[in-house]
């Protein structure tokens, strides 16, 4: 894996070593403090899977956050998605009519499903049918049909409430679609990503505000059953949605939360992404060199523009495991979550440059961060002191990564 | 790379002899352990709060072990905290949640884990937990209510303009405040009230409200805030415009060292008790710790309040 | 043509002598004992192709560079600069190609940054500032009010008050790089007539310029220089343009390499019209109305100067700039119009640009990684990535090019230039390419992996696809070329067979007129 044949290349191996392993070795030295504080209150059964099923609700937006930092962008807006997420989440499950927020999640959902109608048949068509005015037209037709058909179905989910499964494909198109919006304007638009996401950031907090009313009140979620009653109203979220808060039982022992398998199947289909698909390639080469990528046929702009609705939809699916975790939906629900996300992808590894990096590394990065603030609170130590430590892990992770401690050591030697 | 760091045994011994001796004890000396998230210190009346508490913990420092916990006004926090009380294992929960709906799971894990928890101050969306105890937040609603149309005109014949500056909305206090003031006020066709928005119980966001509000509403009677903060900061603001002579504020929340004191100077006109619940709701911990008291879930304890005024401000200035 | 008086039978002695100057960057040699001298108030031309030594001996003397081998001095006292300014108080200013200047700031502040004049408090005194820029100007015909900031200026104005600044600096030397290559007839009048306002002031000009007949008007004297060797210094009057063509190229031409293979006789891409312009629409399009046609098989050659638009055209034909480019293009017949490079890949084309680091390699990646970016649709298992094709692709590559590395993932940075060279050439090879063009290919390598490539070359040639190369060594593309055409100020001014050309005439169309 790391090689040490000749002095020359020793510095680079040394720096190598540090990424690649470096977050491994700081996730175990992290776990073996937690070990040897709390002894079994850190590695008994409960609290970890409650570390784990906490960290799989941010780990989303940092795995999409690995994807747009290897491309050398940032974004900055994927907290106000959560965020945003969570209010349409809840208001899709709980109100019983057509809302500020079925208005935004039911078109864009609907558009998604023509658009791709309409790709899927043009592409098929076109393959047997050779007058392209034709294909389009059909493809239109088809399209639109079926787009008409989702509303339908849609329509009839207002009136009675979304049940859990719409709600976990139409919240996470909702930020598809905004990050894709994102993305456009980077790409196309040419400007920078940090300016950008800034005003996503703050447009979609906004927007959330908006949806949510009343200035930006809290939705909670309320369930028939046990004890969650609501003064005066007798509409109820399907209890199915519950379990997305819940672990995986075996045998009358919990095994794995929910949000867990998320967290875990983000991780793996970005990871095939990035080290078995030619978009994983191409996105490497954005973030190595972008003029480089250009003229070697590497379609820029549609690959950032994907890039960013990936973040815009995980961002969006956290939000749903907020919202069922915490059973409520508000507007302040992912703030500050963008700064998480980058200090886990930082610290896994991934250079802000671009080009460098791996989603695995960010899992660790999160690992690492949710044990840290695990074990804190275990301790009882005050929330200021934590983000303290916080940033000094941060910062000494990068130090390490970029060899900066290494040099420095050298230096002493000398 | 052959460095200590991957020295395999005495990684293990490391990790052993700090297991054993991490390992908390879940009763210390017999004695019953309580924990209680609190959501935040940044408001008067929840230091006030945290110190009763902490007062009447002391007093019984030898069967009880209390542990205080500052949320930062977050609801991740809260929810950790109930985590972590639960990992290691204490006998009771004591919390004042941020937000209604914000920590019901949490608390709903803790009451099946069979630690029973008991909510202060403001209530929660699942009513499973052991039991409730604060003050009934209508009930000073419409006493505050009741003072007001009294100080217009008396009942049937009151005439006004009232402006009023909620608490957090998203917390059933506030909501509980204004309906309760609104349910007395509005039968009174004569008065009318105005304004209505966020104040989130802090002072500087009273002030800015009320800053606002005189620019647009020239003649208003009374300020009611939902707490004595705001109040003053309505005041401030009245103050600096130099109305503050024709307006009469109305807080609630009613501390010795805060509420009373600006009764006292003609600050407030009048502010209503609203006691801290801590020393209460320790008080039905060991009750159901000691197996004095049967659990019954949802179970509401409401503290009395009192409209205090010049008159009577003495008795509440300790 | 009015020229300006010589002096040439001046006995004016000596102001700057630089004597048997080495230089070497990297270990490479660019300079091998240059000689160079100035005398007070003369108008010395400096002459030579591209990377014969011009630009590098005048750093040296103007202190940007402090290691190098040799004599220089000022005034017949040896001198040797450790940076700028030392030289500046020497009294040797520059001009360089790119004005340096704060676009910000106004003339007076650009003319005295630095060096600001104070009240007593320490502050600027603008008015006195202002008052001194305006009478050093003023003897140069500058109008525009010192108070203006020179982003506002054209470029001709800009120069003048580079100059103002290298007169108030007392400079005795003044190096113009270049000086008209943006500027209007009516501002090189006018540059023509500040220069000889120079030299009756006894101050010293060093005229860097390709354009021959500049030189004959203004120079009293030129310097040539030819691969970091000065070949002859001699008065402009005992020389005519035929001559200095000739002392410019005229090197042995020891074709060390013998071209194989003839193209074959249909056009595989036709080229009409072609023309881009600016991006920001101004100025002179950067290539203009070019057509050829390019046949199965060939060799093409582009030569020019420096910024006659060589890397441009290339880039034209690969799709990049395309809102920019007008014109026909047709490949095997086909017209085509390429909107982005994967365009152009599609169709068979493939670019090697001449910055390899900058834009033809990704830094980061590992060598095996960099060489199957272009071909991953090659490399596939359904829509995976497979592993062992890549490797099977690379180790191939590998072998056909005899590119040596230890191991496929280390970083591409750790290899050697050429070696990084035939890496992109493997890239490009990957697509299987009907044209190959290439930019430079090989700047920065060492002879025998030159060697390597041109064979490489020829062989890719034989099995018919077309190779388009732009270079500014001119025995590079004698050498390999089976046509060559050559590039002046974006237009196409010639094509030589491969029987017709020679270095003088390749120099002589890419000279600029006048």
């Amino acid at each position: 894996m790391i090689k040490t044949r000749m002095n020359v290349v020793y510095a680079s191996n040394i720096k190598l070593l540090f990424r690649r392993l470096g977050p491994f070795m700081g996730l175990i030295a992290i776990f073996a403090a937690g070990v040897f504080l709390n002894g079994s209150t850190f590695l008994n059964l409960y609290n970890q899977l409650n570390v784990l099923g906490r960290i799989s609700i941010i780990a989303l937006p940092a795995v999409g956050m690995t994807l747009v930092i290897l491309t050398a962008g940032i974004d900055l807006s994927v907290g106000s998605m959560v965020s945003l997420s969570s209010v349409v989440c809840a208001m899709l499950l709980m109100e019983r009519t057509w809302t500020k927020a079925t208005s935004i999640a039911v078109p864009v959902f609907v558009f998604l499903c023509l658009v791709i109608a309409f790709t899927l048949t043009k592409r098929f068509l076109r393959r047997h049918i050779s007058n392209s005015k034709v294909v389009s037209l059909f493809s239109l037709i088809v399209g639109s049909s079926i787009g008409f058909m989702v509303f339908l179905l849609m329509s009839r989910q207002v009136a009675t409430g979304f049940k859990t499964l719409t709600v976990l494909l139409v919240v996470p198109v909702l930020g598809l679609g905004l990050g894709t919006l994102t993305g456009a304007v980077i790409a196309k638009g040419k400007i920078q990503p940090f300016i950008v996401t800034l005003g996503m950031m703050s447009g979609a907090v906004g927007l959330a505000k908006f949806i949510a009313g009343k200035g930006g009140q809290i939705h909670p979620i309320y369930y028939q059953a046990t004890g969650y009653t609501a003064e005066g109203t007798t509409q109820m979220a399907p209890q199915s949605f519950d379990m997305l808060s819940g672990k995986i039982a075996l045998f009358g022992m919990d095994l794995f939360p929910i949000t867990g398998l998320f967290f875990l199947a983000a991780v793996l289909i970005v990871h095939f992404i990035l080290t078995r698909l030619r978009l994983g390639r191409h996105i490497y080469a954005i973030g190595g060199n972008e003029l480089t990528a250009r003229l070697s046929g590497v379609r820029v702009e549609r690959v950032k523009i994907l890039v960013y609705g990936i973040s815009g939809g995980l961002s969006a699916l956290a939000g749903v495991l907020y919202c069922a975790s915490y059973t409520q939906g508000k507007p302040d629900a992912g703030a500050t979550w963008e700064l998480d996300a980058i200090a886990a992808v930082v610290i896994g590894g991934t250079s802000l440059m671009g080009g460098r990096g791996t989603v695995l590394g960010t899992m660790v990065g999160v690992l690492i961060l949710g044990y840290l603030s695990n074990i804190l609170n275990l301790q009882e130590v005050p929330s200021e002191v934590q983000d303290i430590l916080k940033g000094i892990i941060i910062i000494g992770a990068v130090l390490l990564q970029e060899g900066a401690v290494v040099r420095w050591f050298r230096r002493l030697k000398k | 790379m052959n460095t200590k760091i991957f020295n395999k045994r005495v990684w293990i011994i490391f990790l052993v002899v700090g297991f054993v001796t991490g390992c908390q004890k879940t009763t210390k000396d017999g004695k019953w352990i309580i924990g209680f998230s609190q959501v935040t210190v940044k408001e008067p009346w929840r230091v006030v709060f945290n110190e009763n508490l902490k007062a009447r913990a002391d007093l019984m420092a030898d069967k009880v072990d209390l542990i205080i916990l500052d949320a930062d006004d977050k609801t991740e926090n809260q929810v950790e905290h109930i985590r972590t009380f639960i990992s290691k294992g204490v006998d009771a929960i004591l919390i004042s949640p941020k937000e209604a709906s914000g920590c019901s799971k949490a608390i709903q894990e803790a009451t099946e884990a069979g630690i029973p928890v008991i909510v202060l101050d403001r209530n929660t969306t699942y009513k499973g937990y052991a039991a409730f105890v604060g003050a009934d937040n209508k009930v000073i609603g419409r006493a505050a209510g009741a003072y007001a149309v009294e100080l217009l005109g008396g009942p049937g014949k009151a005439k006004g303009k009232i402006y009023e500056i909620c608490g957090s909305l998203a917390s059933t206090p506030a909501q509980e405040r204004r309906d309760g003031f609104h349910e007395i006020v509005e039968q009174e066709s004569g008065i009318t009230i105005l304004g209505g928005l966020d104040g989130d119980w802090k002072l500087d966001r009273g002030k800015t409200i009320a800053q606002d509000a005189f620019q647009v509403h020239k003649d208003i009677d009374i300020v009611y805030a939902h707490n004595d903060p705001m109040a003053y900061g309505a005041y401030q603001a009245a103050r600096e415009l130099g109305i503050h002579e024709h307006i009469k504020f109305f807080g609630i929340d009613g501390l010795p060292n805060e509420g009373c004191v600006w009764v006292k100077n003609g600050i407030l006109t009048a502010t209503f008790l609203y006691p801290t619940p801590g020393e209460a709701g320790l008080n039905v911990a060991l009750d159901i710790l000691e197996r004095r008291k049967a659990v019954l879930p949802g179970e509401t304890i409401t503290l009395p309040t009192s409209t205090i005024t010049q008159e009577n401000v003495d008795a509440f200035l300790k | 043509m009015r020229g300006i008086p010589k002096h040439s039978q001046s006995r004016s002695e000596s102001l700057v002598r630089m004597k048997s100057i080495v230089k070497a960057f990297s270990g490479v040699r660019v300079l091998h004992g240059v000689d160079f001298e100035v005398r007070r108030g003369e108008i010395m031309a400096l002459m030579g192709e591209n990377g014969a030594g011009k630009s590098t001996l005048m750093k040296i003397l103007v202190g940007v560079y402090d290691d190098w081998e040799g004599r220089i001095s000022i005034d017949e006292t040896e001198r040797r600069f450790t940076d700028t300014r030392e030289a500046e108080k020497a009294g040797i200013a520059i001009m360089y190609q790119e004005i340096n200047m704060v676009p910000e700031l106004t003339v007076a502040e650009n003319i005295f940054l630095g060096r600001e004049p104070c009240t007593w408090g320490g502050c600027v005194d603008y008015i006195q500032m202002n008052r001194m820029a305006e009478s050093i100007l003023a003897d140069l015909h500058f109008t525009v009010p010192v108070t203006t900031p020179v982003s506002q200026l054209r470029v001709g104005l800009q120069q003048l008050v580079e100059i103002g600044k290298a007169l108030s600096l007392n400079a005795r030397v003044v190096i113009m790089d270049e000086p008209t290559s943006a500027l209007s007839k009516r501002e090189i009048e006018t540059l023509f007539s500040v220069i000889e306002k120079l030299k009756s002031r006894n101050v010293s000009v060093i005229y860097i310029s390709h354009r021959i007949g500049e030189v004959f008007r203004v120079a009293d004297r030129v310097t040539v220089l030819r691969d970091g060797r000065t070949v002859d210094i001699k008065h402009v009057e005992d020389l005519n343009r035929q001559d200095l063509i000739g002392m410019m190229v005229g090197r042995r031409f020891d074709q060390f390499f013998v071209k194989e293979g003839h193209p074959e006789d249909d056009v595989v891409m036709r080229v009409e019209h072609l023309t881009r312009i600016q991006p920001n629409r101004q100025g002179k399009p950067l290539i203009e109305d070019v057509s050829f046609e390019l046949k199965r098989g060939e060799q093409l050659g582009i030569a020019g100067l420096l910024g006659a638009g060589r890397t441009e055209l290339l880039e034209a034909l690969f799709g990049v700039d395309s809102e920019n480019t007008t014109g026909t293009v047709e490949i095997e017949g086909k017209a085509v119009h390429f909107s982005h490079p994967h365009h152009a890949m599609d169709a068979g084309m493939g670019l090697i640009t001449e910055d390899r680091k900058g834009s033809g390699l990704v830094l980061g990646m590992s060598v095996e990684h960099n060489m199957t970016l272009a071909a991953l649709k090659a490399i596939l298992t359904f829509i995976f990535i497979s592993r062992k094709k890549e490797r099977n692709l690379s180790k191939a590559y590998m072998n056909r090019l005899s590119i040596n590395v230890p191991d496929l993932d280390n970083p591409i940075d750790t290899l050697s230039g050429g070696n990084q060279q035939k890496v992109l050439l493997a890239k490009w090879l990957a697509i299987h390419p009907k044209i190959l063009l290439l930019d430079e290919p090989t700047r920065g390598i060492d002879v025998g992996a030159k060697h390597e490539i041109y064979l490489l070359l020829s062989k890719l040639v034989k099995q018919g696809i077309s190779i388009v190369i732009a270079s500014s060594e001119l025995t590079e593309l004698l050498s390999l070329c089976d046509r060559i055409m050559v590039l002046r100020e974006g237009k196409l001014s010639a094509i030589f067979s491969r029987d017709e050309a020679t270095q003088e005439k390749i120099m002589e169309a890419a000279a600029p007129v006048g």
